[in-house]
């Protein structure tokens, strides 16, 4: 026998789940609506009965459900979807070793064999929703010879439905069609013919059937005859790259840690090699002695991930990368445990492509970057990271650009527009200053705490742009100015933030 | 220092420009330009509204376009004279016909070098030719193109353009532009490239260049301008900004007055109609009149002779003897081709104009005022409206005017679609980068009703849908979606304006290609064209038309009679008692709910009185106050009164309340001593929304006139609020006198021909008021049997048959059948004559035209119920045999008839049978769905719409039906229409705003209600003030409303 555990309104109750225990009840009893969508117009994804009944419907914007008052409204969370499918499926699992996760918010047990462990499928059954609701799900239990009618009954009725051997159609018979997984052109054909249950739709003639809906029909005549017979997919516990070292002693040296650091990367590269898995991301956590300072606590943790470009089992370019990082960083405290975690995937099967440019392995270029950053760092003053291919934005607004990674693939370089023919040597960031003018040109400037004389000026260039964005609108005008310095002429770019109301030079001309 | 404008680009530069030109010359008068040239790309779309404006503010517009030149980069040229305005519309035209559809148009540079006199050339912006040369070849190919222009245009013809916007590439531009006019001596030129009126307007252009090139704001990046500077700029800031070459500013005075042509000087003809040697246009006109005259007026009366004489006479000193002949040669065309044709509108106030056909109404006999149509000091040409019958026969009398006056003789006019509610709310969602589930959602919640409640703003529609508009977001969007509206999107044509010219028309306005093949367009629309005295024939498509001549043709085939309009007996008593008692559902012009409500009032008689019905539901008289008086009056509840003793001639007929324009003109010659013309005037400034300072002078000189001759101050604001609420809103009495004339026609076949009628009606749907499944319903209340679409006997079209006991009877036509291609059914319908079809498989096998969706919705409707000879098919019988005929069983078994088991489905019920009838036709031929429900309604004291007709006024009442029309005139107040139909009938519901407010979702989006309220029945009027609505269960159809938004 097969059970179908379904949570219904599954959107509404993972939300419910984070709730404390005598707020979710509150809560259950209310209207609520989980709400999802782009932000400037969630909709309605799900609703309890009680929402429901005040009428509030799937589809409705925010606005539309607040004017009825009332209803609790929760922003729809993957994360918590997750969460509460884990629930379920580790609450199943306490029933039957053999769980499948059929969809979110539907599991499918095999109790084969469990009677003396449970008793009689009623009494399973009850068990298992006592067990589900103290972790906070209410759920639709229907238990059947197999999983498709168990999980047909299982979304036909409410409450828990017990379908004895033979049973099947007779039970089935008053559920509507359009549950059954059938294309809307499939369902249109039924709805013209008047078929509206299983019941309808099981009596049909097989042969017949298959002459007008071919086998794609009868294998739905069959799901709704509750005759189909599948085997159950159950979920296998996927195992953990996870390796840690817990020190004796606190260490200090890098030289300790590495040696502990390249074992626990060998039992994982042996493990992902066992399973036919490689890895293309890892975290690495060190657990720091928790040192009280006169600033407060100092130490604890410290954590770095990797993600890199291809699937690996190289331990040695693993350490490596590792390594280099560890040789970069310094930490305020000794290390009390290392513990390394590798993300599994595929590893990489595709051969290299023949008519491609020679490129550098993207194992080599990884380390390479990795040994580059150890020496420029990763991100500059301004949070733009200091390592990959800078790439122009298409905008008006003037030094916008962006550090992508560098990638193995070859990509063509295409040249920006208009190359300037003077080189300007940017101020990262602007230097704030301050402006006089005479007439409608600059006369002063304001350079290293010193006002300098404007020789001369070009300008206002004016640009402006994002306004319709209220928090990205941006405005400056622009002048080039040459300025009387110590050294003679120096030629600058000063710019008015007309957003900030604040002048600033941009840079200098080489 | 002077500056004017000489490169300014509006709206009508499609998707680029963000300004009106109205708004450009508006921001001119502010900066004290003295004139600006409109320069919009490819075309001289705004030039008209452009000139008109400037003429208003004491602007000199001046006149020109930029050209796209295949070599690259718009050319801005500028008109200095006529020849150069003729040249330039040549040039368009030539490339805009030869353009290939969706591709930019763009002339050669040698057929620039053909059409240059006349012209002077600028260089140019970013687009502009040099710009081009610079970036592409650096100052030697700059060289080489200044060279190439001096000797397009000569040296003194072109200038070197400065435009600067706070941009250093352009700037850099600008010195080599500088450095290369002064090697090659020419003068340079400032310019500001104009876009828009105002900085703000920066953001409109941003949008539009997105929806030109199809991207969001946020992905748009330097497609998007990079600042604000393309405005309007006056002197000073110009002469700033040029500091440095203050001659470049200089040269746009001297420019400007070298431009010597203006709109004014257009130089536009009427062709000339070929005559007889020996003849004159006025000799042959004169003579084709008399011959007219003789045969309308038997005989003809010495006023007819004065009148004609006077109005030939007028024709000949206007010179309009071609037009007239013109028209008239197309009427002939008209007749020896078998077209119904009739001239409406003020064309009917000519005795000429009657005496040469073009007319059905005698001008003289009604005492039409000719003025109206015709006067020598208004300097307008006339206009001549022809109804022809919509579809073929009306392309047929296009094609004639195209072959008659060559491709470039003759056009129709444009019609320039502008961004509206609908519209705007969708494109402003794109751009801002809403998902397509929401905008479609915005763009269904626009309010679209004509009439606007002055509450039910955006903003409100838009947190009606649910939009949060404290969201940022929201709030750019509504702002965008606001200053939007009425900017122009696109060109399309008018739905019948043709101008013609003597010569070539395209040396008078630019022609394109319009998206209907064959036809060919202006780039004016009919205002413009009409503003600048470019003369139009209206050849308008008028859907009872076709329904009078296919009625005809079907009452010649079926019941053996011919009818000819011309000769229908007049004042039938069963034809007037008919349209009193309002039962006028498919009747031309009186089949409105307003029009219903308003007939048992006025209680025609004659056919007058028809004349004045069809004036009296007009925007004009209702917004007047005029039509409940008169109809007190028709009724002796009110007495006639005046509102001068001296008005008695003008207003007697119409018992002292001024129905018709030409009333209104009497009005204002009686009382301000107007002349005939001077009144058309007033009529025409008083409804002209672009004038508002021409309606204040000459209301003023109204009231002059009024004091001078004696009247009070209240008559005579009386008058004019008489004339001001008419203004354009009103009928002609010529003009509803012709509809009249149709309204008789369509009355006397539906009550004597009701088959016949019916049929043309439904066959020529869409049009009229109602939806065939009203047409059908009250048809078959009138006693006509009608059949549903069955494919062993309909046709494409809705047909006659007789029945069993040898009565006419109408079948449903293919044509309703919901996704049926015409070809389709024609193959049906053709295999059908080689032989009857034997089953369900027959017919998929000899018409694989048909295709499985076709099939199956045949089989719903009940249509394929009789293919089996050997017994009669319920609809699911022919569903389940429609699923295996349409899967092949492979090349294994082609050819064998397997017979197959009988049907294991079920019939469809009643229920489902409707719901089939109205998703497959939009209609049923069976009981009326409320029919079914009756019982259930009589016990919950529901009335039916006769019983309704039968209460007493202020009585409570509930009535229940299928809301057939929802309407809220511009008129009314708010106040919305719904018709309810029922078996027994219709009846009218009347929703007061408030109550609207508080029952939108049941008022706009159910389709069964039950209404309770107070019965308002007044003069056989009968109408049911709702104080509650409730949605009813009656079916799940899709029963169709025709609501007017």
């Amino acid at each position: 026998m097969f059970a179908c555990l379904l949570v219904p309104d599954f959107p509404v109750q993972a939300a419910l789940l984070l709730e404390a225990k005598d707020e979710a009840e509150l809560l259950r009893r209310s209207p609520i609506a989980v709400l999802d969508g782009p932000s400037n117009l969630p909709r309605v994804i799900a609703l309890n009965d009680a929402a429901r009944n005040v009428g509030i419907e799937v589809g409705m914007t925010k606005l539309q459900v607040e004017t009825c008052g009332g209803v609790y409204l929760r922003k729809r969370s993957v994360d918590h979807e997750d969460a509460a499918q884990a629930a379920l499926l580790e609450c199943a699992s306490a029933f039957s070793p053999r769980v499948e996760s059929t969809c979110p918010g539907t599991a499918i047990l095999d109790l084969t064999g469990t009677e003396k462990l449970f008793g009689s499928p009623e009494i399973t059954a009850c068990k298992i929703t006592v067990s589900a609701r103290q972790i906070g799900l209410h759920l639709r239990i229907a238990i059947a010879a197999n999983p498709d009618t168990a999980m047909y009954a299982a979304r036909g009725f409410a409450g828990i439905a017990i379908i004895p051997v033979g049973d099947e159609a007779k039970i089935l018979a008053p559920l509507p069609v359009d549950i059954l997984p059938a294309t809307p052109e499939l369902l249109e054909v039924l709805e013209s013919w008047g078929i509206h249950t299983f019941k309808s739709f099981a009596a049909l003639p097989s042969i017949a059937l298959t002459e007008r809906l071919g086998q794609q029909g009868l294998a739905l005549q069959k799901l709704a005859q509750g005759r189909t017979s599948r085997p159950l997919k159950p979920i296998e516990p996927t195992p953990d790259f996870i390796g840690n070292h817990e020190f004796e002693d606190p260490i200090e040296t890098l030289e300790f840690l590495t040696f502990d650091l390249n074992r626990v990367l060998k039992e994982i590269c042996d493990q992902l090699v066992a399973q036919s898995l490689a890895t293309n991301e890892l975290r690495l956590t060190l657990d720091l002695e928790v040192r009280q300072t006169r600033d407060g606590k100092d130490g604890e943790q410290y954590k770095h991930h990797w993600k890199l470009p291809v699937p690996t089992q190289d331990r040695n370019m693993l350490f490596t990368l590792l390594r280099l990082d560890l040789e970069r960083n310094t930490f305020s405290a000794p290390i009390k445990k290392l513990t390394i975690e590798a993300v599994p995937v595929k590893p990489r099967m595709a051969q290299g492509n023949l008519f491609a440019p020679p490129s550098p392995e993207a194992e080599k270029l990884e380390i390479t970057l990795a040994r580059i950053r150890g020496v420029v760092g990763s991100l500059d003053a301004e949070g733009i990271s200091c390592v990959g291919s800078p790439q122009i934005l298409d905008t008006h607004k003037s030094r916008t650009f962006a550090v992508q990674s560098f990638s193995s693939s070859v990509e063509t370089y295409s040249p920006p527009a208009v190359i300037p023919t003077l080189a300007l040597r940017i101020f990262r960031p602007a230097l704030e200053t301050s402006v006089e003018f005479t007439g409608k040109a600059p006369h002063f400037v304001r350079l290293w705490k010193k006002h300098r004389r404007v020789l001369a000026a070009s300008g206002p260039w004016c640009s402006s742009g994002n306004w319709w964005n209220e928090t990205a609108a941006w405005a400056r005008e622009e002048w080039d100015v040459a300025l009387k310095t110590f050294e003679g002429v120096g030629y600058y770019r000063i710019y008015l933030d007309r957003v900030r109301r604040q002048w600033f030079v941009e840079g200098v001309f080489d | 220092m002077q500056y004017v404008e000489l490169h300014a680009r509006s709206a009508f530069t499609f998707l680029e420009g963000a300004s009106l030109p109205e708004s450009l010359v508006a921001r001119c008068a502010e900066r004290n330009l003295p004139a600006m040239a409109l320069l919009d790309r490819d075309g001289v779309y705004g030039a008209p509204r452009f000139h008109m404006a400037a003429k208003q503010c004491g602007i000199k517009a001046q006149v020109g376009a930029e050209v796209s030149i295949a070599e690259g980069g718009s050319y801005p040229l500028l008109v200095a004279s006529r020849t150069g305005y003729q040249n330039l519309c040549r040039l368009i035209t030539t490339a805009k016909l030869r353009a290939k559809k969706k591709t930019v148009a763009t002339a050669g540079l040698a057929e620039l070098q053909g059409h240059a006199e006349g012209l002077i050339c600028l260089t140019g912006d970013e687009n502009g030719p040099l710009a081009h040369a610079l970036a592409k070849d650096g100052m030697t190919r700059g060289r080489h193109l200044l060279r190439q222009l001096i000797s397009i245009f000569g040296s003194q013809n072109v200038y070197v353009e400065l435009q600067r916007h706070g941009d250093r590439f352009q700037e850099s531009r600008n010195q080599a532009a500088i450095g290369l006019a002064r090697e090659r001596g020419l003068p340079l030129l400032a310019t500001n490239g104009v876009c828009y009126a105002t900085p703000a307007e920066r953001q409109i252009a941003d949008v539009f260049t997105c929806i030109k090139n199809k991207r969001r704001l946020d992905t748009a990046g330097r497609l998007l301008s990079q600042n604000s500077q393309r405005h309007v700029r006056g002197a000073e800031e110009m002469s700033h900004l040029f500091a440095d070459v203050p001659e470049a500013v200089a040269n746009t005075g001297e420019l400007s007055s070298r431009l010597e042509f203006t709109l004014e000087k257009l130089g536009y003809e009427f062709p000339r109609y070929p005559v007889p040697e020996g003849e004159t246009m006025d000799s042959f006109l004169r003579k084709r009149t008399w011959e007219g005259a003789r045969c309308r007026y038997r005989p003809v009366s010495g006023r007819v002779r004065a009148q004609l004489e006077k109005e030939l006479a007028l024709i000949e000193k206007l010179k309009l003897a071609g037009y007239f002949l013109i028209v008239w040669d197309l009427i002939c065309f008209c007749e020896q081709n078998g077209i119904l044709v009739q001239g409406r509108g003020s064309a009917a106030n000519s005795a000429v104009c009657y005496s040469l056909g073009i007319t059905a109404i005698d001008p003289i006999g009604m005492d039409l005022l000719f003025e109206r149509f015709l006067s020598e000091e208004r300097g307008e040409w006339p206009d001549i409206d022809l109804d022809l019958p919509s579809g073929d026969h009306r392309e047929q009398v296009i094609q004639y005017v195209y072959e008659r006056y060559g491709k470039r003789g003759a056009a129709m006019t444009a019609n320039v679609c502008t961004y509206r509610g609908r519209s705007a709310a969708r494109e402003m969602g794109k751009v801002l980068g809403f998902d397509e589930d929401t905008l479609s959602r915005l763009s269904a919640i626009v309010g679209t009703w004509e009439w606007r409640d002055p509450n039910d703003t955006m903003e409100k529609q838009f947190t009606n849908t649910g939009l949060d508009l404290s969201h940022p977001q929201i709030a750019v969007y509504l702002n965008l979606c606001q200053r939007v509206q009425d900017l122009p999107r696109h060109l399309s044509q008018h739905s019948g304006g043709m101008v013609i010219c003597q010569g070539q028309l395209d040396s008078v306005v630019p022609l394109e290609p319009a998206t209907m093949p064959g036809r060919v367009v202006v780039q004016w629309d009919k205002d413009d064209c009409a503003d600048l005295g470019l003369i139009k024939v209206d050849l308008l498509g008028l859907g009872m038309m076709a329904v009078l001549k296919d009625s005809i043709g079907l009452i010649r085939d079926h019941y053996g009679e011919e009818v000819d309009l011309a000769h229908l007996p007049q004042d039938c008593p069963d034809i007037y008692d008919t349209i009193r008692k309002a039962d006028t559902i498919g009747m031309f012009q009186i089949e409105s709910c307003a029009q219903m409500a308003s007939l048992p009032r006025n209680n025609p008689t004659r056919f007058y009185d028809l004349v004045t019905q069809v004036a009296l539901i007009r925007p004009g008289p209702i917004t007047g106050e005029m039509t409940s008086p008169y109809l007190k009056r028709r009724q002796g509840k009110e007495p006639v009164t005046y509102p001068h003793e001296s008005l008695i001639p003008a207003l007697k007929r119409t018992l002292g309340v001024p129905l018709f324009q030409e009333q209104l003109l009497k009005l204002a010659m009686i009382c301000a001593n107007f002349t005939g013309g001077e009144a058309e005037e007033l009529r025409r400034a008083l409804g002209s929304k672009r004038s508002q300072q021409r309606m204040r002078e000459i209301e003023i000189k109204l009231r002059a006139g009024m004091k001078a001759n004696g009247f009070q101050e209240k008559t005579q604001d009386q008058i004019v609020r008489f004339i001001s609420s008419f203004a354009l809103y009103g009928f002609p009495e010529s003009h509803a006198a012709s509809f009249a004339l149709i309204a008789y026609a369509s009355a006397f076949l539906k009550v004597r021909y009701l088959a016949a009628f019916t049929a043309a009606l439904l066959n020529n749907w869409p049009m009229g008021f109602y939806h065939p499944a009203t047409i059908v319903k009250d048809a078959q209340r009138h006693g006509l049997r009608v059949r549903p679409v069955d494919v062993t006997r309909s046709q494409w079209n809705c047909s006659l048959e007789d029945d069993d006991q040898g009565r006419l009877t109408l079948r449903m036509g293919l044509r309703y059948v919901r996704s049926l291609q015409q070809a389709s059914a024609e193959a049906l319908v053709c295999q059908r004559r080689c032989a009857p079809f034997v089953s369900v498989e027959d017919l998929g096998r000899r018409a694989p035209q048909l295709s499985r969706d076709n099939l199956a919705m045949l089989a719903r409707i009940g249509a394929l119920n009789n293919l089996s000879p050997d017994a009669k098919l319920h609809r699911r019988d022919a569903l389940w045999q429609v699923e295996k005929a349409v899967r092949k069983g492979g090349p294994l078994l082609d050819g064998i008839m397997e017979l197959d088991s009988a049907s294991p489905l079920r019939r469809m019920d009643v229920e489902e049978r409707l719901v089939a009838d109205y998703h497959g036709t939009g209609l049923t031929t069976g009981y009326h769905p409320m029919a079914y429900r009756r019982n259930i309604l009589r016990e919950m004291g529901v009335k039916s719409a006769v019983e309704l007709r039968n209460l007493p006024h202020g009585k409570e009442a509930t009535v229940a039906g299928c809301v057939i029309t929802r309407q809220r005139p511009g008129t009314a107040k708010g106040i919305i229409f719904m018709t309810l139909e029922d078996e027994t009938g219709t009846s009218r519901v009347i929703i007061s705003p408030d109550f609207y407010d508080k029952n939108r979702m049941a008022v706009l989006n159910e389709r069964f209600v039950l209404v309770s309220g107070l019965v308002q029945n007044q003069d056989n009027v009968v109408h049911l003030r709702a104080r509650s609505i409730q949605p009813l269960a009656i079916s799940a159809a899709t029963t169709p409303s025709h609501d007017f938004h």
